[in-house]
């Protein structure tokens, strides 16, 4: 969590409209979580509250545009990531959204969260995947802290730690 | 003798006929390029090659397999019938995008961040000449009578067409936001170019560039395109849909959109087979589409992250 933070704080990188790179990065994680699919995919589809269940979130606000919705997350440590909301589909329980600015060192990220029943009786799967790119938009060498692997490892720590707490978060309400 | 010879060359265009189709699925993740036999929906042969491939094209006429390694900076060169890389460029850029003049004397490479195109000579691959283009391009296609290569140049949304002798500019198409894939009619009068960013295909008549631009809205973040041999109907790949959408290029309405694997990427028409093959990004596998009834008729397990950039058939 501690590092989750800190590889936050380091990057205070933003988004431009220049070419991202030219390989995309996937982080795919899923949890077990012993509850119905229907009280996961309302927490899940929940887009102005993740603070509730993510521990690196101190608040979430939602704004509407129009027809589109975004949400401004206000980390721990005091920086935001703004994102869109891309669908929220009820028959598949998933949702679809992109990071639009902020201090994620990740490029042209979008991802979806999708909420499935089982493996057991009176279980649900959640499923995280994220495609995106590195920040560094030129031709090697790629600066430490602007490569892939930092790409990866960011959004690894935040799956990881958020699935886990929502899980945790859900398990515990009755 | 003369009979001798004569036989010989009727049985090896022959047995030419019975070569399967082939695919060849570049897996980003795995630095790999899958080899798949089209009709019989199966993997023959992983070939390692560098680092993170995207780009592919093929040549049946040099036997050879060009693949781009973006992140490894390089061109593998496979031999189709040893399956050996028997050559590696080096490549002082970023290459994605690759394409064949028809006659395969040239190899075309689009070097991402420093906007230009290679034209590398497939005999002697020491002779490169190099035209810088717009911003950021991507797909390459050469036109059937060799004139003219087309160049998705993304981040100025426009297709540059060039002209292969001189290597010169001749003209810039506007089209959608952020093209990636561009891809011809089988006559060359057709173009149509996949625009990422506002979820269009630009469809170009080459003869009246002015007047005969459609565009046509497809799925979300489309990447690549193809029509089929008669050239009735276009297929598409739709990144975040995880679909394919089929235009029909008569009437120019979306006629089906199929469900596919997940982040399908690069798509290519096997003829022989009337099938479509789609590299999904994703779920690391191919789906193979009848093209006779737009279903989805098998999914081939492949490498990470399949890419397959590019015209990979050959048939």
């Amino acid at each position: 969590m501690k590092k989750l933070l800190t590889i936050i704080a380091l990057a205070a990188l933003s988004f431009n409209a220049a070419a991202h790179g030219p390989s995309p990065q996937k982080v795919e994680k899923t949890i077990v979580i012993k509850a119905a699919p229907a009280k996961v995919w309302a927490v899940v589809k929940d887009f102005g509250n993740m603070h509730a269940w993510h521990p690196a979130i101190a608040s979430t606000k939602l704004e509407k545009k129009g027809d589109e919705t975004f949400r401004t997350l206000t980390l721990k440590d005091g920086g935001t990531i703004y994102e869109k909301l891309r669908t929220a589909d009820d028959a598949d329980m998933k949702l679809r959204y992109e990071i639009v600015d902020g201090v994620a060192p990740v490029a042209d990220y979008n991802a979806f969260m999708q909420v499935t029943a089982g493996p057991g009786a009176g279980e649900s799967t959640v499923t995280w995947v994220g495609r995106f790119y590195r920040t560094y938009k030129l031709n090697p060498p790629i600066p430490a802290g602007q490569d892939d692997e930092t790409a990866v490892k960011f959004v690894t720590g935040v799956y990881d730690s958020g699935l886990a707490n929502m899980k945790k978060v859900i398990e515990n309400s009755k | 003798m003369k009979n001798f010879v004569w036989l010989l060359a009727v049985s090896v265009s022959l047995s030419g006929c019975q070569h399967p189709s082939l695919a060849y699925i570049t897996n980003q993740g795995d630095s790999t390029v899958s080899v798949i036999d089209a009709a019989q929906q199966t993997v023959t042969h992983t070939i390692t090659v560098g680092k993170a491939p995207v780009g592919v094209a093929v040549s049946k006429e040099l036997q050879r397999i060009y693949i781009s390694n973006v992140e490894g900076q390089s061109i593998s060169v496979i031999d189709s019938q040893t399956l050996a890389v028997t050559e590696t460029l080096s490549i002082q850029g970023s290459p994605v995008g690759v394409a064949l003049s028809p006659n395969s004397q040239t190899l075309y490479v689009a070097d991402w961040y420093s906007d230009r195109i290679l034209a590398i000579d497939t005999s002697n691959t020491k002779i490169q000449r190099e035209v810088i283009v717009d911003k950021a391009p991507a797909g390459l296609v050469v036109s059937p009578d060799n004139k003219t290569l087309y160049v998705a140049a993304r981040d100025s949304n426009q297709i540059v067409a060039i002209d292969t002798q001189s290597l010169t500019i001749q003209k810039r198409i506007d089209v959608g936001v952020h093209p990636f894939g561009v891809s011809l009619s089988a006559d060359g009068k057709h173009l149509y170019s996949v625009n990422v960013y506002d979820n269009s295909i630009s469809m170009i008549d080459l003869k009246d560039v002015e007047a005969k631009t459609h565009s046509i809205k497809v799925g979300e973040h489309p990447y690549c395109a193809m029509p089929n041999s008669d050239n009735t109907k276009l297929y598409v790949s739709n990144t975040q849909d995880d679909t394919v959408s089929v235009i029909d290029l008569n009437t120019r309405k979306l006629i089906s959109t199929i469900k596919v694997g997940m982040t399908p990427e690069g798509l290519d028409y096997d003829a022989r087979n009337h099938q479509v093959l789609v590299a999904n990004w994703g779920t690391n596998d191919v789906s193979v589409i009848d093209a006779r009834t737009d279903k989805v008729i098998s999914t081939i397990k492949t490498g990470n992250q399949s890419r397959a950039f590019g015209q990979f058939v050959m048939q």
